[in-house]
């Protein structure tokens, strides 16, 4: 099944660019082979536990768990934005192979290599859009970090097994994981469009590279990410809900909660890409499946985001009150984590008011209630599929749920004249994108470039190195 | 249509804090902040952005205020708050000193914050007066069973009366409250949301000395 589920996206890839190459009308054939991807990607989150080992691969839950997540996500852009072409598919095919590769691989040359070429893939996603500069130099920047986090630090220990970094190296390695899932994708919401793809999987890849490397909770770290996310949540609502702000409000917290909870980094990890994907898909709805949209960036339950605050607040909580940890960041982070509840909440409300307009995209509508869904059946059941902690139980009971729709369905349906929402809905989403400056632009594109290609030297030069010494 | 959702959602959201509240299941003190969350989500959608904005402030105040509870018995189960206060009784008669009058800031931070929300919900003299009330009593009982604990500690009337009083005593404070803050001026709201803010962090703070 291994094969499958890793290689799967690459032989996706293969099938959009023999249609690329040959075909002269595409769009149903992109949509089909999407949804196989995506359906991909689902089973690789659900089976990531029980995968054997394969050739250079190891069992390893979590970070399968989340590239699979991340790769389905995507997917789900491409499917319900075909119009674009083939060359998204091919693009996100590759990443979504080398992203679960990456994430698997148990040698470091291997995990190198194919981390390379999954932030290769989501360059050349970003590549699609129309703004690029800001976010070819974020994607560069994230691959060099990891070069030197893995790469020299295992290099350092006289290994070749992926190792987890220390001292520096784990600070950097820290640093690409936040800029990767967290702040990062701040830049990245420049190019969002044709390219809206490389979002989740540039987040995806975030939080892998944190679950890759281990350790303990960081309580400082997760302290100042909410700080920081409740910042950005203030931004976001004075703004009136500008793509980029939202976005990286979104992608904050959740680095924030990983960095607060290890044992649920994967629904965290989940809710995060569910989220970004949902705020990629926005600008093409024009405002029609607010609802679905708003739900998920609430991080009311059941979604699993609200299930990733339980966790991290649980953790935090029992921490604050352990007599054997006398961290006041602790503290903090339990007493943050209320407020950035009612952030989302008031978030989710301003993306559920947003002005329609007629011109949307059905099938971006569809697929932001399919991420509904997702989150909604993350929320419930992802418990039986992968590990979490023992509190996220407490926030599925069978019959609460059911219960709680039940009940609103038949009184929403039985009261008469409901009051309407009021009169004026907020104006209609604006990306938000920034103008750079010419010389701004041009130079952050040679620096991600000469980022970019000392991070593929490094990696080719490791790879060298490995064969002499027939490090398989 | 916008409104019928808003409805299911407000209701699904007292059926979730409720089942919690009255111990039809057991969770951590969360999923009751969870179900008021439902309820502001569903607020929101017929409200304009400033109110929702306001009842936002006052969930975040409202959820410190039961998290001193839980700092104060070093416990996040709800199920256990309920326990503990069943045998040594009400969190805000419980000794030492500082850590009662701690219970008492959080209790009045929390009551705050209850009023401000029930005030930017929408306006209950237009329509779905018994929703709005239903809201109430959901809030009036999280208070009262955090903070005085579950109505029964074994057969005892006088007990089950007197948590019946103060359930009605929160209630119909925390309405006439939020009349008072929606008819008399916008920043009074403002204020009684940052008063109930600082009960809270004082509180905490408190509890996190002793």
């Amino acid at each position: 099944m291994a094969p499958v589920l890793y290689l799967g996206h690459g032989a996706l890839a293969l099938a959009a660019t023999f249609l690329y190459l040959f075909a002269t009308r595409t769009r149903r054939a992109v949509r089909f082979i999407a949804l196989l991807g995506c359906a991909l990607g689902i089973a690789l989150v659900v089976g990531a536990d029980d995968i054997g080992m394969w050739r250079t691969t190891t069992p390893s839950g979590a970070p399968g768990a989340i590239a699979g997540a991340a790769a389905g996500a995507a997917w789900l852009i491409v499917a319900v934005r075909p119009g674009a072409g083939p060359r998204p598919a091919i693009v996100t095919g590759v990443a979504g192979s080398a992203l679960a590769l990456f994430a698997t691989s148990l040698w470091i040359v291997p995990t190198l290599l194919f981390g390379a070429c999954a932030l290769m893939a989501i360059a050349a996603l970003v590549s699609l859009g129309a703004v690029r500069s800001l976010a070819w130099f974020s994607v560069a920047g994230v691959g060099a970090a990891i070069v030197v986090s893995l790469g020299f630090a295992a290099w350092d220990a006289h290994g070749w097994g992926a190792i987890e970094p220390e001292g520096l190296y784990r600070g950097l390695a820290y640093g690409a994981a936040i800029a990767a899932a967290g702040i990062l994708p701040l830049l990245v919401w420049q190019a969002v469009g044709v390219g809206s793809g490389a979002v989740p999987l540039l987040a995806g890849c975030g939080f892998v590279l944190l679950a890759r490397i281990g350790g303990d909770p960081d309580p400082r770290i997760a302290a100042g990410l909410l700080i920081l996310a409740l910042a950005l949540a203030a931004g976001a609502w004075i703004s009136r809900l500008t793509i980029v702000a939202v976005g990286a409000w979104s992608s904050a917290t959740f680095a924030a909660l990983a960095f607060a909870t290890r044992d649920a980094i994967v629904i965290t990890a989940i809710a995060a890409v569910v989220a970004v994907a949902a705020i990629a898909l926005w600008p093409y709805s024009r405002g029609r499946g607010r609802l679905s949209r708003g739900l998920i960036l609430s991080f009311a339950p059941p979604t699993v985001a609200f299930a990733a605050v339980v966790a991290a607040e649980a953790r935090a909580f029992s921490q604050a009150t352990s007599a054997a940890s006398s961290d006041g960041a602790w503290a903090a982070v339990a007493a943050l984590l209320p407020l950035v509840l009612a952030a989302g909440v008031i978030i989710g409300c301003g993306a559920a008011r947003t002005g329609e307009s007629d011109d949307f995209e059905p099938e971006v509508v569809l697929g932001t209630w399919g991420l509904l869904v997702a989150a909604v059946v993350g929320g419930a059941f992802l418990q039986a599929v992968v590990t979490v902690p023992p509190v996220v139980a407490h926030t599925s009971v069978p019959f609460v749920y059911p219960l709680a729709l039940v009940a609103g369905i038949v009184v929403a349906v039985r009261t008469p004249s409901p009051v309407e929402a009021a009169a004026s809905t907020d104006a209609p989403v604006a990306i938000g994108v920034l103008a750079l400056p010419k010389w701004l632009d041009r130079t952050l594109t040679v620096v991600a470039a000469v980022l970019g290609v000392g991070a593929v030297a490094a990696v080719g030069w490791l790879t060298l190195e490995g064969l002499s010494v027939g490090f398989l | 249509m916008t409104g019928r959702i808003s409805i299911a959602v407000r209701v699904a959201g007292i059926v979730v804090a409720g089942g919690y509240l009255l111990g039809l299941t057991e969770g951590p003190l969360m999923m009751v902040v969870g179900g008021f969350a439902l309820m502001t989500f569903g607020r929101g959608l017929v409200v304009e952005r400033s109110h929702e904005a306001l009842a936002g402030a006052a969930l975040a105040v409202m959820a410190a205020a039961l998290g001193v509870v839980a700092l104060r018995w070093g416990t996040f189960d709800l199920s256990e708050i309920r326990g503990v206060q069943g045998v040594l009784g009400p969190t805000l008669a419980v000794g030492p000193e500082q850590l009662a009058t701690a219970a008492g800031a959080a209790a009045a931070g929390g009551m705050a914050a209850l009023i401000v929300w029930l005030g930017e919900a929408p306006d209950p003299a237009v329509d779905h007066r018994w929703l709005w009330l239903f809201e109430a009593a959901c809030g009036a009982l999280a208070l009262v069973t955090v903070f005085w604990g579950p109505a029964w500690r074994g057969f005892d009337l006088v007990d089950i009366a007197v948590w019946a009083a103060a359930l009605a005593f929160t209630a119909a404070f925390g309405v006439a409250g939020s009349f008072l803050v929606r008819r008399v001026h916008r920043g009074l709201a403002w204020s009684a949301c940052a008063a109930g803010a600082l009960a809270s962090v004082t509180a905490a703070a408190l509890v996190a000395i002793s």
